[in-house]
């Protein structure tokens, strides 16, 4: 193999070799998973096929099935999501900006981190009951560890130069915190912020997989539960797509914040 | 106390760390940090003594303490633990004997990286609990599906940092290594391998968090002999809430360990490089 890490040099319009290899990586597998499961190699029941497996989405999305459990599951994320914003940022913005809160609800805040968030699920049912607040809450608590850890550390990242700077041309505090602290701390909270959608996308799915009546995670176990691996597949890509276009909307929105900036790193 | 002045110390704090004249103002940190977590505690206990907290959902400090003793004693506690940690510790091994040859073949091998690539990239967005009523189907409830589960959460992250690994070795390096006429065989030993290193630890790093999740979510979700998941989804559905408390209590213990461990693991390994700039 020749130098691997060099790049070759980019050639404007010419399939790339990267292209070309995945796409027929990918059509290969397609179809040996499609003659695997038609050939009757592997029980069929337990590995599906490509073609069961657009059928069942066609049938699951004609029926409005796949629609209504995404709502339920969507709403559930999105109250949970919502809550840990409107109340996680300013008391993250309060830990980091006066030092004692911070000392305060560190170690509050770590050893919450610490702990599996979904492993503090059953006591969230005990608490509220299996329904929807239960998922609210257990997305409301990853999200809110996330954007904690991430609003904290941005505002103590914050440069000593600026802040001096600004001191010097006599910045209140007020002045001082809405255009020096909280601009540097944007691109941390944004991150956090994904990183949050991420975690709390598998916790609304695993919570519902645990104990629920409708979801897309319900979905995943209820057609384990009844040998139906196509419907089990649809709803797992309903879950990826979402979590990838979430992830790249909030990754659009991290670079437009990002882009005043002269580049650092 | 004004916010600024905070910042900037807490900033002066964290480089000089150390050095006695902060000694006062680490001592008044100390004093702080504790007081949440002792509020909290406190707090607990007191509500529960008095009645103002329901006992049965929430328990008590005592009341969890209690617990453990009893679980410690029947021995029940050890042999929980012990299921989860050979069913972690198996499917890590997996994880990692697997994912490194596959991460290093990845990075070094330009047109088998584009193969695989698109499966990597799917999977490794793919949430691997939602996984778990497959892998109920697949290999039965109890130790294999759970053990799967850990492999699965554990192998994208070290895949993928391996290959990123290899991909971003130094080319002078590998131009001089060729010029002074190394074989395949020497420069990956000695240039790419060494210079994988930091990659793979910080995709161990990853992959034991999220095979940590994977064992207790598979415990809770479809065990037959114990761990400690399994012991969170039954406490829970008995209101046994301290036994719930014990068994989340040493899941954060062990995970606050291995995770410390894989740090210390890694510190080692990049102890013959020289300092990169931060």
């Amino acid at each position: 193999m020749s130098d691997s890490a060099v790049q070759p040099p980019f050639r404007p319009f010419r399939i790339s070799e990267r292209a070309t290899i995945g796409t027929i990586s990918v059509v290969l597998g397609v179809v040996a998973w499609e003659t695997v499961a038609r050939a009757g190699l592997v029980s069929p029941i337990l590995l599906s096929s490509p073609s069961a497996i657009a059928a069942a989405f066609g049938q699951l999305l004609a029926t409005g099935e796949l629609e209504k459990h995404l709502l339920v599951s969507g709403r559930e994320f999105a109250v949970g999501l919502l809550l840990s914003i409107v109340i996680g940022l300013p008391i993250s913005v309060l830990a980091g900006w006066n030092t004692r809160a911070g000392w305060f609800l560190q170690p509050l805040v770590s050893a919450l981190y610490a702990v599996p968030t979904v492993a503090l699920f059953p006591l969230v049912i005990i608490f509220l009951g299996i329904g929807f607040w239960d998922k609210v809450l257990l997305v409301f608590i990853s999200g809110f560890l996330q954007i904690f850890i991430a609003t904290t550390t941005g505002i103590r990242a914050t440069d000593r130069r600026w802040v001096r700077l600004a001191r010097s041309f006599n910045a209140g505090q007020t002045k001082l915190f809405w255009s020096v602290v909280l601009p540097g701390a944007v691109p941390y909270l944004l991150l956090g912020l994904r990183l949050a959608v991420g975690r709390c996308v598998v916790n609304v799915v695993v919570a519902e997989m645990l104990a629920s009546e409708a979801g897309v995670g319900y979905m995943i176990a209820f057609y384990g539960n009844t040998f139906k691996v196509a419907e089990v597949f649809v709803a797992l890509i309903s879950v990826v797509v979402t979590g990838v276009v979430l992830n790249q909307l909030l990754l659009m929105v991290e670079q437009h914040f990002g882009r005043w900036r002269p580049t650092v790193r | 106390m004004s916010g600024s002045a905070d910042i900037t110390e807490t900033r002066a704090a964290a480089q000089h760390v150390g050095s006695p004249v902060r000694l006062g103002r680490s001592l008044e940190q100390i004093l702080w940090s504790s007081c949440g977590i002792v509020a909290v505690v406190v707090l607990w206990q007191v509500g529960a003594v008095t009645g103002f907290l329901p006992t049965r959902y929430t328990s008590s400090p005592t009341a969890v303490l209690a617990a453990a003793a009893r679980l410690l004693a029947s021995g029940e506690l050890i042999h929980d633990t012990s299921v989860t940690l050979f069913e972690f510790s198996v499917g890590m091994a997996a994880a990692v004997g697997v994912g490194i040859p596959i991460g290093l073949a990845a990075g070094w091998y330009r047109r088998f990286q584009y193969a695989v690539e698109p499966y990597l990239a799917a999977l490794y967005a793919t949430p691997s609990l939602a996984l778990l009523p497959l892998l109920v189907l697949w290999f039965g409830i109890g130790i294999r599906s759970t053990t799967v589960l850990v492999i699965i959460s554990a192998f994208f992250p070290i895949v993928i940092n391996v290959m990123q690994g290899v991909k971003t070795v130094d080319v002078a390096l590998l131009r001089m290594a060729r010029s002074f006429g190394a074989g395949q065989g020497r420069v990956f030993r000695e240039i790419v391998l060494p210079a994988t290193v930091p990659f793979l630890a910080s995709g161990l790093q990853l992959g034991v968090a999220r095979g940590l999740i994977g064992v207790i979510v598979g415990e809770m979700y479809a065990a037959s002999n114990g761990g400690l998941g399994y012991m969170i989804a039954v406490s829970g559905s008995t209101l046994a809430v301290d036994q719930m408390f014990v068994a989340v209590v040493i899941i954060t213990a062990i995970g606050i360990l291995l995770l410390g461990a894989t740090r210390m693991l890694e510190r080692r390994l990049q102890h013959w490089k020289p300092r990169a700039l931060e």
